[in-house]
């Protein structure tokens, strides 16, 4: 009774269950409000996040969670661990990873995950290249803007 | 296969904490990106502005005009930060101007970066300008480094919380009561002072609501708060015991700290001077009777007035719950227990 009260059921939207240690999963407030509330039973449902992506969450969560608890494990190993999980992640994983730790709001995750975009787009062209921006100006339009804000462009 | 422009599904809110770990001049570029793009940029949060980034081939003025206009053009009701990092191609730019610009801005963190080696003229910060137009401050770092041109540092902020000071070259060429701190807050619950270039500090006025004050300075001036002042809120209290007056000061502050709960003691600097000797007060301050719950005392040495000290705060002391000592690491393991003999005898 008690062991299963320590562990926490949360489903993605494609209905993929992932059993976790309650510790693990409360980082995220969203969860943590969702158990306060006591309107859910053990079994989570989390509508806006997909199993591919809730997988590498509970990853981060867990590194996390033991960490916090340890409080051995030297943060310089932690930010290592970091930079690893983010460093290949393509840009559709990056993007839901983002929406993911916004909508179950783990603010640490959320900091890492839009530091990963704001590093790999370092330039105008990056932005373009890596995200994929598409531009609507037309030529003339962007002429224009760049001609009204020489201030900005002047290099 | 049309690519997804994933950025750009983001929500606006989410975009601008993206761009608020961009430098400014990123941040101001992505105007061109799209339509969508063209005035996000005016609503990031966090400006963080850089002259030595990206800024190789263009001089001051430029840099200079690109800070006005953004800042101009900005549109965001609340800066939660703004930092200036300024180096060579800042030359002296009139941060006072920005400073200005921005205190209607509600900005709530700002920060001030000088690289004054790069600079040929020492920078000029009107900081009586800047300081007493800000009526909403209420957390103040300074820290003075070498070479820099301020004398006496005036800090007036009626609405003032937290003050830390720093202040540490030693060798200054400075004729004695040059330099020094005024400091006029009556607001202040937090002090934190470290100063060890010998300057004088003054405060103007009482600090009713002070509740953490850490001084750990030299002065050659010995009266550090107008006489009759009553520390009524001060409940946390940390002196360091290096120099010789520390225990006239200790005593003079325990009469006046009425509600003190917590009091560390702790040899931050060697000692040089000659050791002060105990006087047995006439009274018990009033805190000892009454309020006096911990007492820290670190790198206790246990000569003969740091046992009287000991002895004194033990016996009258009444709701003291809590005393810890921690002797000099350099003491043996006899000398550490001829310690605990002697204490234990007050106990």
């Amino acid at each position: 009774m008690s062991k299963s009260e320590k562990k926490i059921v949360l489903k993605s939207l494609d209905n993929e269950a992932f059993e976790v240690e309650k510790a693990v999963a409360l980082q995220s407030q969203t969860i943590w409000v969702m158990c306060e509330d006591k309107c859910v039973g053990n079994e989570i449902p989390l509508e806006n996040v997909t199993g591919q992506i809730l997988a590498k969450v509970i990853d981060y969560c867990k590194k996390h969670a033991v960490v916090d608890g340890d409080g051995d494990e030297s943060s310089e190993e932690l930010k290592n661990w970091d930079t690893e999980f983010t460093k290949n992640m393509d840009q559709s994983t990056l993007f839901n990873m983002i929406l993911a730790a916004n909508y179950l709001n783990i603010k640490s995750l959320l900091n890492l995950t839009c530091q990963a975009v704001a590093d790999k787009t370092k330039t105008i062209d990056e932005f373009h290249t890596f995200l994929n921006i598409e531009n609507n100006f037309t030529p003339e339009e962007e002429a224009q803007i760049c001609q009204e804000n020489l201030w900005a462009f002047d290099d | 296969m049309a690519q997804i422009d994933w950025l750009s599904e983001l929500p606006e809110l989410l975009l601008l904490r993206i761009l608020s770990l961009l430098p400014a001049i990123d941040v101001v570029a992505t105007m061109v990106l799209s339509k969508r793009w063209e005035f996000l940029w005016m609503f990031v949060p966090r400006l963080v502005y850089d002259d030595s980034y990206h800024y190789l081939d263009i001089n001051h003025g430029s840099f200079s005009r690109f800070v006005d206009r953004s800042l101009l053009l900005h549109e965001a009701p609340i800066l939660e930060l703004l930092h200036f990092k300024l180096g060579q191609k800042s030359g002296n730019v009139d941060i006072g101007v920005w400073a200005r610009a921005v205190a209607k801005r509600h900005v709530r963190e700002l920060i001030i970066e000088i690289d004054s080696s790069s600079c040929k003229a020492p920078a000029i910060l009107p900081w009586s300008i800047f300081l007493s137009r800000c009526h909403v401050l209420e957390d103040l770092e300074v820290e003075q480094c070498e070479n820099d041109n301020v004398t006496v540092f005036t800090v007036r902020v009626p609405s003032l919380k937290r003050l830390v000071l720093r202040k540490s070259e030693e060798e200054r060429d400075r004729k004695d009561g040059e330099d020094g701190f005024v400091i006029d807050a009556p607001s202040l619950e937090y002090l934190d002072i470290l100063d060890s270039s010998g300057a004088y500090c003054i405060i103007l006025n009482n600090m009713p609501v002070i509740v953490v004050a850490c001084f750990d300075v030299i002065y050659k001036h010995p009266d550090v708060y107008p006489f009759g002042t009553v520390f009524h809120s001060l409940v946390e209290l940390t002196i360091c015991t290096c120099e010789t007056e520390w225990l006239n000061l200790l005593m003079c502050l325990l009469r006046v700290s009425p509600n003190l709960q917590s009091l560390k003691l702790e040899q931050c600097h060697d000692i040089e001077d000659e050791r002060p000797c105990w006087n047995e007060p006439s009274s018990v301050p009033e805190c000892l009777l009454s309020s006096l719950e911990s007492l820290e005392w670190v790198l206790y040495e246990g000569t003969e007035e740091e046992i009287e000290v000991v002895a004194f705060i033990l016996t009258s002391a009444k709701c003291l719950g809590n005393v810890t000592i921690y002797p000099e690491s350099t003491k043996t393991d006899k000398e550490k227990l001829e310690m605990i003999k002697d204490l234990s005898f007050l106990s």
